[in-house]
């Protein structure tokens, strides 16, 4: 994967993100569980910066910055609390991976910024119910 | 659960670290055998000197000496190895994978490095206190310094993926670095030992 490549990859994957903390936070009661809602309010502000910053990261690399789709599925039907912060710990642990992908695939600037979000995701899981884990982002290992 | 010495896909560990480094760092120095097509290697640089390989040992090292703060500490502290296993598990697999990038020339591991998390405590008591393990002897301050050790460990591994030549390699240590930063996260959220509910 070329460093372009792995930015728009990337940024394919805020787009997805955004979307489905978009949807939880729709749907997630403040009242219910007041942690989870801060939780994912704070999830969905956080992807939507790096979404803007890969957007800008992509045009500085060359390249035209990938739209989202119209849509994405949510991994969950978020009806429940359970539901809801399954999805965002997917989400998460979807990120993780691409993270890891791009550090990979990057030098530099590029790759010390998805080393930083690799280790915030990492944490971020915690937050939603999700296991530590000795290698986040890379499944294989 | 896999086993320590492979990944949950099956392939030995050794052979994805391998393939990262390059075949050269784990034939150790003799660079005996055929090269396999595709793994192209400098030409003036030994393994010694192969920047990617001085990187892996010098996170190995930080990985085992935190493995010896942390059984020293599950053996001073018995009360904390249920809390510490998950955390030992995990530096565990860290010095393992690393420990396959290593030529053996290399400073070898830690004698501390048991083969098994659940080894005895007769066993990790003979092997594993070094003078330079000092375990504080209250449990909230032992968790504490793990705590920091893990600190450290997530700054060295950002720092090291961040200057590892070989993209895989990065992206390894940043997954590492990674796990230490879940680990601090953890460890602080322990209610102090011994503290009444």
């Amino acid at each position: 994967m070329t460093p372009l490549e792995a930015l728009q990859t990337t940024l394919a994957g805020e787009h997805a993100a955004v979307y489905v903390y978009g949807v939880i936070g729709g749907r997630v009661s403040a009242s219910a569980d007041p942690a989870l809602a801060r939780l994912v309010a704070a999830a969905y502000v956080t992807h939507r910066g790096r979404r803007d910053q890969l957007t800008s990261m992509v045009r500085v690399a060359g390249g035209d910055p990938v739209a989202a789709d119209v849509s994405y599925q949510v991994p969950t039907p978020c009806r429940t609390t359970d539901e809801q912060r399954r999805a965002a710990l997917v989400t998460e642990q979807r990120c993780a991976q691409v993270y890891a992908a791009m550090v990979g695939a990057t030098s530099q600037a590029n790759r010390q910024w998805a080393i930083d979000a690799l280790a915030d995701t990492a944490v971020r899981e915690l937050g939603f119910g999700g296991p530590a884990e000795a290698f986040p982002g890379a499944p294989e290992l | 659960m896999p086993s320590p010495d492979s990944s949950p896909a099956g392939l030995p560990r050794r052979t994805v670290l391998g393939g990262l480094l390059g075949l050269a760092a784990l034939a150790g120095c003799t660079g005996t055998g055929p090269r396999p097509a595709g793994i192209r290697r400098p030409a003036a640089t030994s393994t010694a000197t192969d920047p990617d390989v001085v990187l892996a040992a010098t996170v190995l090292a930080a990985e085992q000496a935190a493995l010896e703060r942390i059984r020293a500490t599950m053996l001073r502290h018995p009360q904390l190895r249920r809390v510490l296993s998950g955390t030992e598990q995990v530096h565990d697999q860290h010095a393992r994978l690393l420990a396959h990038a290593v030529p053996t020339s290399a400073p070898s591991p830690s004698p501390s490095t048991s083969p098994s998390p659940s080894a005895s405590p007769s066993a990790s008591a003979s092997a594993s206190t070094g003078p330079t393990v000092r375990v504080p002897p209250d449990p909230a301050r032992a968790l504490a310094a793990i705590a920091a050790t893990e600190d450290e460990l997530t700054l060295l591994g950002r720092r090291s993926s961040f200057s590892a030549q070989s993209g895989a390699f990065a992206r390894i240590l940043a997954t590492m670095a990674a796990a230490s930063a879940q680990q601090a996260v953890l460890l602080r959220r322990q209610p102090a030992p011994g503290a009444r509910r």
